[in-house]
């Protein structure tokens, strides 16, 4: 390098570049956005991000992934490639906003570290599932994420020539080849995640042929490549090779050669022939693919510049080339391997009358003006994208099955009255204004079951502060205001609750689910990507419930308890996931109450 | 156990990019000035930027400055060329095995789905107690 950094050097195609990238996000948050509010009005506004900036990163790296192969099979891509770090600092984004949110949303104001919980809070999906088939599909998404956020990230934090200088090109382009791992495990994130909750086909659809683009244009691109590498051809006297006829060179246009499974660049500059390193020393990108502009060689991946004759940029920059001698024997090129000295002036070899160069397929990003057929065809790449991403988008959001509902009134405190029941669920119950009595289950802030104050209330009546969670006919109370909590006949004798309902003894299979989420306050508030939110919360003292289906195929929650008044004992990490409890299920007040003498994993 | 796996393994990360950010102080004050010609002069909006970088891989920087301590020369290994025969033999590998292992994984995972609560039998007797 030879200039002080900025922090962009933007010229007019990287604005217009990110230009277009602006306009394609807000096309597919109006879109997503749209599609939310028509389908499913019920989504949470840190759902709608999570899922938003989920497909969007997605959907984005699967384009960051095709540029490249794409740019090697039709040099018309190559003003894509330009500047596509950008493309790749803003999926990365994407995915930390995605991420930090999935991490608040499900893992944080619990027992756990969030950072702790999101590679442990469901443990036992580690275990190597030797008997069950179906286990493997239980194995925690949430680590391959995580793995991929952090591959992006050190590639977004390194996207920066100060970090190609520094870390040298080789390292620099080996940790950014680290992108096809972060790819592979967002696929496992995927495939582990979202698809074991979303069942529609067209999701496995879409992700597989996203998939088979990308790996057949990536495989196509190395088969072009190798193809290259495995020409031969025999040493002359001298340790001169045959390389190519002289008739093949243009004037200012550059010609890949192959020599010893190496490759070399030839060009002709005012009538002779130089040949330079094929490595430019910026990114590694084929400078023989390049052109002479304004004097210089120029590489065509980012316009990095070298004289033919001596391999050195121009002045302020300092990168060098080696350059190799070549000679022209009945009209056809041969090639010295051995470099000559660094810097040295290469007297090349006369070409007299090569063919004129092709006019306008050749455009690096620093320069004024597109020749008007390249300009077309980006013109309709930047179309086929602005079609592509919001459909793609779109279908992400239109087939997904339909959000959990209820209403929790976040941030809005009102004062509750009413007789505790501490056994065997807490309740407040409160008589409406209305007249009816109605049970409200009692919880406490974050991913916590009812706070300490509580205890030794059994049967007074209390007042306290709180927020309401409905999702009928459960209803909730977040008593998150445990300073406010008074009781309000002390010394009265303790009300008796009147006696359960009973509805029966039973087995019944459902999903383990935490009732506060379930009730409103998460969305989505069961399958496997809830499963992590899921434990947390009753790990922290939240009452366990079983989800069931009715014969509609709507869903049902059971408060689970013990079998008599005391808790359920169970294991948490059961959460999430298909389970049989057997007991006698009773109603206390309006409250289904499964008294749980057996609880199994299905 | 594995509790206490991942909670020194955090401890670790956030020792590590603590040294980072103490790394990344001195880095943004003094030597970034004698580090690199193109950095010296580099504008503020440059160095917000490679802050993230400074603190994530402050053992490079800290190594390059080491070396400049000791007057070595630190443009040769910036200088190292890069060995494309490498990278288009790993990236051929990569897709290679991508292309076998991702539709088999894909395919495992989508056999080995576990029923949800909505695959479950229904249940008879409680219709009246149906979410809303």
């Amino acid at each position: 390098m030879g200039h002080a950094y900025q922090a962009v050097g933007w010229n007019r195609q990287k604005k217009l570049y990110d230009f277009t990238l602006l306009g394609l996000v807000v096309l597919a948050v109006s879109v997503f956005g749209t599609i939310t509010a028509l389908r499913h009005p019920d989504t949470t506004a840190e759902s709608f991000l999570i899922r938003f900036t989920a497909v969007t990163a997605f959907l984005l790296l699967h384009v960051i992934l095709a540029i490249g192969p794409l740019a090697r099979l039709d040099a018309r891509f190559l003003p894509l490639l330009y500047n596509r770090r950008h493309l790749g600092v803003t999926m990365a984004l994407l995915a930390l906003v995605h991420g930090a949110f999935a991490i608040v949303q499900f893992h944080a104001l619990g027992d756990r570290n969030p950072l702790v919980s999101v590679f442990t809070a469901y443990g036992r999906g580690y275990a190597v599932p030797f008997a069950d088939f179906r286990a493997i599909s239980q194995f925690p998404f949430e680590i391959f994420g995580f793995a991929a956020l952090l591959i992006l990230l050190v590639m977004a934090a390194t996207s920066h020539d100060f970090w190609l200088h520094n870390l040298g090109p080789s390292v620099w382009k080996a940790l950014h080849q680290l992108v096809y791992v972060a790819y592979a495990l967002l696929l496992a994130h995927v495939l582990f995640g979202v698809f074991q909750s979303e069942r529609s086909p067209v999701y496995p659809a879409l992700l597989g042929l996203g998939f088979v683009v990308i790996v057949a244009l990536h495989l196509l691109a190395a088969r072009q490549e190798s193809g290259l590498d495995r020409q031969r051809s025999t040493a002359l006297a001298e340790g001169f090779f045959p390389v190519t006829r002289a008739g093949e060179l243009r004037a200012n246009e550059g010609k890949v050669v192959v020599v010893e499974g190496r490759r070399y660049a030839l060009f002709v500059q005012d009538g002779r022939v130089f040949a330079l390193s094929n490595v430019c020393r910026h990114q590694g990108g084929p400078v023989g693919e390049g052109r002479i502009v304004n004097g210089c060689v120029t590489c065509p991946w980012h316009g990095f510049q070298y004289k033919a004759e001596d391999g050195c940029s121009p002045p302020p920059f300092h990168e060098t080339l080696p350059t190799y001698a070549v000679r022209l024997v009945d009209g056809t090129i041969y090639l010295s391997p051995l470099p000559l000295p660094v810097g040295t002036k290469s007297a090349g070899a006369p070409l007299l009358d090569p063919a004129p160069a092709a006019q306008g397929d050749f455009f690096i990003g620093w320069q004024s003006k597109m020749a008007p057929a390249l300009a077309r065809f980006a013109r309709t790449a930047a179309i086929f994208l602005a079609v592509l991403v919001p459909a793609a988008v779109g279908a992400g959001v239109w087939f997904q099955h339909p959000v959990d509902r209820g209403r929790f009134e976040f941030g809005i405190e009102n004062q509750f009255e009413g007789v505790l029941y501490e056994r065997p669920i807490p309740r407040l119950r409160v008589t409406m204004a209305d007249g009816r009595v109605v049970d409200h289950v009692l919880v406490g802030s974050g991913k916590f079951g009812p706070p300490a104050v509580i205890a030794g209330a059994q049967g007074h009546r209390v007042r306290f502060t709180g927020s309401l969670i409905v999702r009928e006919p459960l209803r909730m109370i977040e008593l998150n205001q445990p300073s406010t909590f008074a009781i309000l006949d002390p010394g009265a004798t303790p009300v008796t609750e009147a006696a359960s309902s009973p509805l029966g003894q039973g087995r019944f299979v459902g999903e383990l689910v935490d009732t506060k989420c379930f009730s409103g306050v998460m969305r989505p508030a069961a399958g496997k990507v809830h499963r992590g939110c899921a434990v947390r919360c009753l790990s922290g003292g939240v009452p366990p419930g079983l989800l069931v289906r009715d014969p509609h195929g709507a869903g049902v929650v059971f408060l689970l308890t013990g079998p008599g008044e005391e808790p359920l004992r169970y294991d948490v990490q059961l959460a999430g996931t298909l389970v049989e409890a057997e007991g006698a299920l009773e109603l206390h007040g309006d409250t289904p109450v499964l008294h749980v003498t057996h609880l199994t994993p299905k | 156990m594995l509790e206490h796996f991942f909670s020194v393994l955090l401890l670790i990360a956030a020792v590590y990019l603590g040294c980072g950010a103490l790394v990344a102080a001195f880095f943004f004050v003094g030597w970034c000035r004698r580090f690199d010609p193109s950095a010296r002069e580099g504008s503020w909006g440059f160095r917000v930027l490679i802050a993230p970088g400074v603190v994530a891989l402050w053992p490079v920087i800290l190594a390059k400055v080491v070396r400049l301590q000791r007057n070595q020369k630190v443009e040769g290994e910036a200088e190292t060329p890069i060995s494309p025969e490498a990278l288009r033999r790993n990236h051929a590998l990569a897709f290679v095995v991508l292309a076998i292992l991702a539709p088999v994984i894909f395919a495992v995972v989508l056999a080995s789905r576990a029923p949800r609560w909505q695959d479950a039998p229904p249940v008879e007797v409680v219709t009246k107690l149906t979410l809303r």
